[in-house]
């Protein structure tokens, strides 16, 4: 009933953009426009990858409340996509929520997201790549999170009960290695069965999600079929397997709990081990290359949304400043190991994350596999209602034997051209 | 969901707690229709009333309408009103993030409909997916709970019998229990290495990872003596099914809803049979053991037409409640094509992909089709009735 | 003799279908408290044992938040929400659906066959299609994420309607004549006179309404969207369906199931005289 007044507020925030792009003062007009700066409640939405993330962001929730004289609730929703938008269709948006790159063009179309970005930080204290992500009709709309590729993570002990020594680099070595870490209970390499995991392959061998030009999908390409055979293959062997086929929610589950030597998941998995799994010794290593040589990985980005309906846009920018400022992005890197959005805290980090990976209790794993993936990194499909497509794809995949490579990738195609059209 | 699925619930446990009372609750899903005539002559039928003066007959205008007025209202705003909107919304694009009635929002016409009918596409596949996985739903539930709840009255209705109570208690209990929690069980149970599989283990049998297993219950039977992919039915199809798909029978995720549905429901709608099987008198029985009757015989003879009533019930409310499973699949996992169904569709789309047009238009179409097979039971149960 | 020889073996068979089946029923809670006090390793590799060896509270700290771990529940919240919602909707639903099918029942005006119609017609809609159409209408209201908005859309169900109606309808018309002469007002017959007769009838329907709007999920977890308005059911749900990474955490999952049926447990043990069939039919005859 209250709400509706959409056109005016995008119109206002338009105009806060423009001035704030004109001078630092301009931002100043743009708070008193929208609630107050203290006393005021704000919700906060997260899609969070763990109780490390978890705790992370409540941690700093209670830091900033405390600090301005507010109370942030967090809502820590475990379907994140699904309640983001019951919440936005209900006229209950949250104040400050993870903006995902899935969701961010359809929220700037209809008006819901508050360009914030330069209100909070200049674009360029940011990595342009991330910054590009957040980006639309040149206004730069809310600023990155932080970022996150996937890499390869082993476990040491296993590493050594096997006799191997070198990690792998190329996709031969990893399907031998596999082999040589698979042994009763334990599997060489598992992965959660989704195309956020098996997309890095289709990009080592040289394949994509997109053509060339951005134009449209590229998923039935010969690289990309050739990529899911080589799983196809090592599935058969039963060297790899996915996560629910060894009972376990996710890659890095299997990992923590020895069912898998080996897995490929992104930085949060630091988290996750240093929380739940702190006795495995693990190292991680870049995802090995192509046959032709070509490295590749996925990169996975949020940004500090703000809704532009909020109540209190006053607050929740002051909220995200701090969210985004160098201290706290540290902060939340050494919580759960994503990696800082401003280039100058991302070395910062990475020079006290690169020590080999030590006994138990005490896990600082080398995170510089993870570093260096952001430069060939694949992004995500960000097409409005590819979630439901990738979905399709993904349940096909847990037992990954079983797959015809050419038939399920053509499916993929068809299922998100129709997406394209009008 | 609340205020429709009460009606089942409702009946439901109102049966269980008398089999006459829940008869009467039954009947406007058995033959509203003809409930209307009856209540209509009861209206002329009561002349006493009519010698009420007219301030008294004023009176009762005036509390008539002030008696039902708050619940006529809570029914119009949040059941009707909300239909007539959707049904608008299922003509248009509208996304849910601004208002449905603004001016952004698109009228399309019946295209909403059309994808998921006729449109070769991911909607229209995931439609017929789910479409197939309700039917067997539908089919294996119903008469699998009707069944063993009538044979566990049977064999429980004796007056030798002891701990007939406890038992009785014990097979209510889970249909007292919240849906969530059972699934939750549930899942557990039936997790790739969980308690089922681990019994199937010890019996040298490979379980599969029942949830997320695609593969039909029937696909594997035909497998097993040969059949795969024949190509008759692989070039032919509807809804972005092929006729292979479509006589798949329930997907292996499937089936563990079933149990756990017939698990759920089949102590309460004992209670039912156990109800009318008490009117029977223990003389018929035994008049009819020591005639020399079987067992089989006497159930048909005896048994079988004094529950006859009661048997429509729980089969009428079995084919509407199954057709509206939500809460399990809702838990099992987002768009999982082993479980997902019409109800769970329309909710997804409608919040994963910003998509309400659609999502209203499955709502629709799911509503049409139960609508459909009410009335066409409605011809069926008739039939047995006047037979 | 050899009859009763004959029926003593039948009388074992039932005993014994009758002892499986009641292990089938009970088997699953067994499982679920049994595996709450596992570790996640043991729970999974040992699922079917229901004794657990060791016992580990891991997943209760969770619950409650007790040690370093933080509480992943709110239970004294989630069990208020349910309570609180349960208790309202369910003397909303007894007063205003037996007004309504008093009204049906029993007192003569303009539109009644039609309400009934009407009320009748509402029985055949499925409940399920209205899930996306009462989030809009909630939206529209701007009820959304409010109590009001979990509680009005359920304070009428036509099947209360109908079942109250009938109820009245079994009433001798005599016995309100009788109050009718004496000068009470359309309301005092229907308070005083009618209403403690159909004490049974709304017996039925308290436990019906209570158990429903206990065990509610879906409308809940459309209505709203803070952890504030979370009940037990959809408390629980937030927890399992936890993304990718939260892992299996069967044991967590479990503990919080059997922490969701407990208070519905000792309620129905408590009233399970009132709940059983005999004891109802009884009251209805009595």
């Amino acid at each position: 009933m209250k709400r509706w007044k959409t056109k005016a507020i995008l119109c206002l925030s338009a105009s806060v953009a423009m001035l704030t792009a004109a001078g630092p003062s301009a931002s100043a007009t743009a708070v008193k426009l929208t609630g107050k700066l203290h006393g005021v409640t704000l919700t906060f939405m997260i899609a969070s990858s763990g109780t490390a993330e978890t705790n992370a962001d409540k941690a700093a929730a209670a830091a900033w409340g405390k600090a301005t004289g507010n109370t942030v609730n967090v809502i820590n929703a475990s379907n994140f996509q699904v309640q983001l938008t019951q919440a936005f269709a209900g006229g209950s948006p949250p104040d400050v929520f993870y903006g995902q790159t899935s969701m961010f063009e359809s929220l700037v179309k209809n008006g819901e997201l508050l360009p914030s970005g330069n209100l909070v930080a200049p674009a360029k204290d940011f990595y342009p790549s991330l910054v590009k992500e957040f980006t639309y009709n040149n206004t730069f709309y809310c600023v990155p999170k932080d970022s996150s590729t996937l890499a390869l993570e082993i476990n040491v002990d296993d590493w050594k009960a096997a006799g191997l020594t070198n990690p792998p680099t190329t996709w031969a070595q990893l399907a031998a290695d596999a082999k040589a870490l698979t042994r009763n209970g334990v599997t060489g390499l598992v992965i959660s069965p989704t195309l956020d995991r098996i997309g890095a392959f289709f990009a080592e061998n040289g394949g994509s999600y997109m053509n060339s030009k951005g134009t449209n999908f590229a998923f039935n390409s010969p690289q990309n079929v050739a990529a899911l055979g080589y799983l196809k293959r090592m599935a058969q062997e039963g060297v790899l397997k996915t996560s629910p086929q060894v009972d376990s929610g996710w890659g890095g589950e299997a990992f923590g709990t020895g069912k898998a030597a080996m897995t490929i998941e992104g930085n949060w998995i630091i988290g996750a081990m240093q929380s739940t799994y702190p006795k495995i010794n693990y190292e991680v290593v870049p995802l090995p290359a192509g046959p032709t040589g070509e490295h590749g990985t996925l990169v996975f980005t949020n940004c500090w949304g703000i809704a532009a309906n909020s109540k209190n846009t006053a607050a929740a920018v002051s909220f995200v400043r701090y969210l985004a400022s160098p201290a706290q992005q540290l902060r939340f890197a050494n919580a759960f190991g994503v990696m800082p959005s401003r280039p100058a805290v991302a070395k910062q980090w990475a020079a006290t994350h690169s020590g080999t990976p030590v006994a138990s209790g005490n896990q600082t794993p080398n995170v510089s596999a993870f570093v260096q993936g952001d430069a060939y990194a694949m992004p995500q499909v960000a097409t409005l209602g590819f979630p439901t497509v990738q979905a399709a794809f993904d349940s096909q995949t847990t037992n990954l034997a079983a797959i015809n490579p050419a038939a399920l990738l053509q499916q993929l195609q068809t299922n998100a051209e129709a997406l394209l059209r009008p | 969901m609340s205020l429709k699925d009460k009606p089942v619930a409702g009946t439901l446990d109102a049966s269980a707690s008398s089999a006459g009372r829940a008869q009467a609750a039954a009947s406007p899903q058995v033959r509203s229709p003809r409930r209307r005539g009856p209540q209509g002559k009861g209206a002329k039928g009561t002349p006493p009333r009519q010698t009420g003066t007219g301030r008294l007959r004023r009176g009762e205008h005036l509390f008539g309408w002030l008696f039902v007025s708050p619940a006529l209202a809570v029914l119009l705003l949040f059941l009707f009103v909300p239909i007539l909107l959707a049904l608008y919304i299922s003509f248009t694009n509208w996304s849910g993030l601004t208002n449905p009635l603004s001016s952004s929002v698109k009228w399309v016409g019946l295209a909403n409909y059309k994808t998921l009918l006729s449109e070769p596409g991911l909607y229209r596949q995931d439609f017929g997916t789910a479409i197939r996985n309700n039917l067997y739903f539908v089919l294996f539930t119903v008469p699998l709970q009707t069944g063993l709840a009538l044979l566990l009255a049977v064999v429980v209705n004796n007056k030798f019998l002891r701990a007939k109570g406890f038992f009785r208690t014990v097979a209510y209990f889970p249909s007292v229990t919240s849906s969530i929690a059972i699934t939750v069980v549930f899942m557990f149970l039936f997790q790739g290495t969980g308690v089922v599989n681990t019994i199937l283990g010890a019996f040298g049998v490979q379980g599969p990872n029942w949830l997320y297993d695609t593969r039909g219950l029937f696909t594997l039977i035909y497998n097993a003596f040969g059949v795969n992919n024949p190509s008759v039915l692989v070039n032919h199809g509807f809804l972005g099914l092929n006729l292979w798909g479509w006589v798949a029978g329930p997907s292996l995720g499937m089936c563990v809803v079933i149990i756990m549905l017939v698990w759920t429901t089949s102590g309460t709608f004992m209670l039912f049979f156990l109800a009318a099987l008490q009117q029977i008198s223990e003389d018929l029985d035994e008049a009819s053991e020591i005639d020399g009757a079987t067992p089989w015989q006497r159930f048909r003879r005896v048994t079988l037409p004094l529950v006859r009533p009661t048997l429509v019930l729980v089969l009428v409310l079995g084919f509407i409640s199954t057709w509206q499973v939500f809460d399990q699949i809702f838990l099992i996992g987002p768009l999982n094509p082993a479980t997902i169904t019409p109800a769970y569709f329309s909710y997804q789309i409608s919040f994963q992909d910003s998509n309400f047009g659609a999502g209203a238009a499955v709502a629709f179409l799911l509503f049409c089709l139960i609508v459909f097979l009410t009335v066409l039971q409605r011809k069926f149960i008739k039939e047995d009735l006047t037979q | 003799m050899s009859a009763g020889r004959k029926s003593g073996w039948r009388l074992a068979l039932r005993y014994g279908v009758m002892a499986v089946f009641a292990g089938l029923y009970i088997f699953p809670f067994v499982i679920e408290v049994g595996n709450s006090f596992k570790s996640d390793p043991a729970a999974t590799a040992h699922a079917l044992d229901p004794i657990p060896n060791p016992v580990d509270l891991t997943a209760w700290k969770q619950i409650f938040g007790i040690g370093a771990a933080a509480s992943v529940t709110d239970f004294p919240r989630w069990l208020f929400n349910s309570a609180f919602l349960s208790i309202t909707i369910t003397v909303g639903r007894v007063f205003l659906d037996s007004l309504a099918g008093y009204a049906l029942a029993r007192l003569q005006f303009h539109g009644r066959r039609l309400v009934f119609a009407f009320v009748i017609a509402t029985l055949a809609v499925p409940g399920v299609v209205l899930l996306i159409p009462k989030f809009l209408m909630l939206k529209q209201l701007g009820m959304f994420n409010s109590y009001q908005g979990m509680i009005l859309p359920m304070l009428v169900d036509a099947t209360g309607i109908f079942l109250m109606r009938q109820f009245f309808l079994q009433v001798p018309v005599s016995l309100e004549e009788a109050g009718r002469v004496d000068g009470a007002s359309i309301w005092q017959v229907y308070w005083r006179i009618v209403l403690p007769v159909v004490r049974p009838g709304l017996l039925t329907l308290l436990i019906l309404s209570f158990q429903g709007s206990w065990n509610e999920f879906q409308f809940y977890e459309i209505a709203t969207i803070s952890p504030k308005y979370f009940t037990l059911n959809t408390g629980l749900a937030n927890i399992v369906g936890g993304g990718l990474s939260a892992g299996n955490q069967f044991p967590l999952k479990l503990g919080a199931a059997t922490l969701t049926v407990l208070p519905i447990a000792v309620l129905f043990f408590m009233l399970q005289k009132y709940i059983r069939p005999g004891g109802m039919a009884g009251a209805v005859k009595g």
